[in-house]
């Protein structure tokens, strides 16, 4: 329903209708921007990345084409070339350590086993706070890039596995292997930090 | 029975394929029979179902994030500029960005400084020099009268420096004369003065006393003498 929503919308920006356009921004403007970020864990970044894509969408939204696939798979495509280009361009000063670094800014306040353990406030409480959240971004910047944009799209962005696919250009099996050892490589990566803070 | 066949046959390459769909919910009943079977069973795939539960869990725990809230404005403007642009202005500006990008780099602070200081003091010495930035302008955009701004400037300087020193050996000459000029008056008037006190005093020769230039030779010479005499031996 989106989708055919967004093809109408790409067929009277082709007009030059920039009600149009700006319709599409509002419609997908949140959901690239939450991929940039979960991707690269900046917000400086997200939003740079974010403006790239629709700029790069404005230019080449004469080359889509409706009846190939979902407007969506093709945004996100396009944005998903974006981040592995920026990934590229910054991979030699990107910070690997970036899960420790994030948890010594919060050395001051609780240390990782008090917030990952049973004790405090309720499971639930505990899992939606904002301090996890961090920990599991930071654990999300540590996984290679293959896997992580896998299970972004998967467990972030909801996409299902054809789609993903799609993006990635890569076999749904393929999806699936990927998107499992990112699931599992984030898990191991979170519990051996609570384990080495345990010891500590 | 079926049910207990298809657990036997589940290997672990079939569980890691299930594993995803199994923690979606899309399996079916007797493919999820299977999964959990094999899941009790097998010591490698267990924990394999473990991990990836959690990890599960753990991405679930991301919640949706608000953009800023300038970003659609932003996007909108960056891309009415874009529809603006033609082709040519494309270009232009990919290139501008290209010297943008290399002037970003000089334009570290530090180069900054460095380069501030260089145009500081080449604008010192080109104004105690009296050349005019006005000049070298013109020299640049017409190259032949470069040499000719040159030559002139030479000629300039070098006629400034001669009238400076011809000045200068003026002033000497004239110190040089007057000096004489006071010599020459000031001589008769000695003169005058020593012959009254001549006439005063004649035994008096503290105002001219006399010269011993040969007592310091005679000396010189005894010493020498001495030295002459003496043999080694007869010393102390």
């Amino acid at each position: 329903m989106e989708d055919q929503q967004t093809g109408a919308l790409v067929r009277k920006c082709l007009t030059g209708d920039s009600r149009a356009w700006e319709e599409i921004v509002r419609l997908h403007q949140r959901r690239i921007y939450n991929l940039c970020y979960r991707f690269t864990g900046s917000p400086d970044n997200a939003q740079d990345l974010t403006q790239d894509v629709f700029i790069r969408v404005y230019r080449t939204l004469a080359s889509y084409d409706v009846e190939k696939g979902a407007f969506t798979t093709w945004l996100t495509t396009l944005t998903r070339n974006l981040l592995v280009d920026h990934f590229r361009r910054s991979r030699q000063d990107r910070v690997t350590d970036s899960m420790d670094a994030g948890l010594r800014e919060e050395d001051d306040s609780l240390s990782l086993s008090d917030r990952l353990e049973d004790h405090g406030p309720s499971p639930d409480d505990r899992l939606a706070s904002k301090e996890t959240q961090k920990m599991v971004q930071a654990a999300l910047a540590r996984l290679s890039p293959d896997l992580r944009e896998a299970v972004i799209l998967r467990d972030l962005q909801d996409m299902d596995y054809r789609e993903i696919a799609q993006t990635l250009n890569v076999p749904e099996g393929t999806v699936k292997s990927r998107i499992n050892r990112g699931r599992m490589e984030l898990a191991r990566l979170l519990s051996r930090n609570k384990r080495q803070v345990s010891s500590q | 029975m079926n049910s207990q066949n298809h657990q036997n046959e589940l290997q672990c390459g079939q569980f890691e394929a299930m594993l995803a769909d199994a923690l979606d919910g899309t399996l079916t009943a007797a493919g999820r029979q299977a999964f959990d079977a094999h899941a009790q069973s097998c010591s490698v795939c267990a924990p394999m179902l473990a991990e990836a539960h959690q990890g599960l869990r753990w991405l679930k725990t991301l919640e949706e994030l608000e953009p800023p809230k300038n970003l659609v404005h932003n996007i909108l403007a960056a891309t009415s500029m874009a529809e603006v642009r033609s082709p040519a202005e494309t270009a232009a500006r990919a290139r501008n960005t290209g010297v943008r990008h290399l002037l970003a780099g000089l334009l570290h602070s530090r180069f900054a400084a460095s380069f501030s200081m260089a145009f500081f003091s080449l604008t010192l010495t080109l104004t105690v020099a009296g050349v005019r930035i006005s000049d070298l302008a013109n020299a640049v955009t017409h190259p032949g009268s470069l040499r000719k701004a040159i030559v002139l400037q030479y000629t300039q300087v070098e006629s400034s420096m001669v009238k400076y020193y011809e000045n200068m050996r003026l002033v000497y000459e004239v110190e040089s004369r007057v000096k004489a000029l006071r010599k020459a008056t000031a001589q008769p008037e000695e003169k005058e003065r020593d012959k009254s006190k001549d006439k005063n005093n004649p035994n008096d020769t503290s105002g001219n006393p006399q010269r011993h230039d040969d007592y310091s030779l005679e000396q010189g010479e005894s010493i020498l003498a001495w030295s002459i005499v003496t043999p080694e031996g007869a010393k102390p």
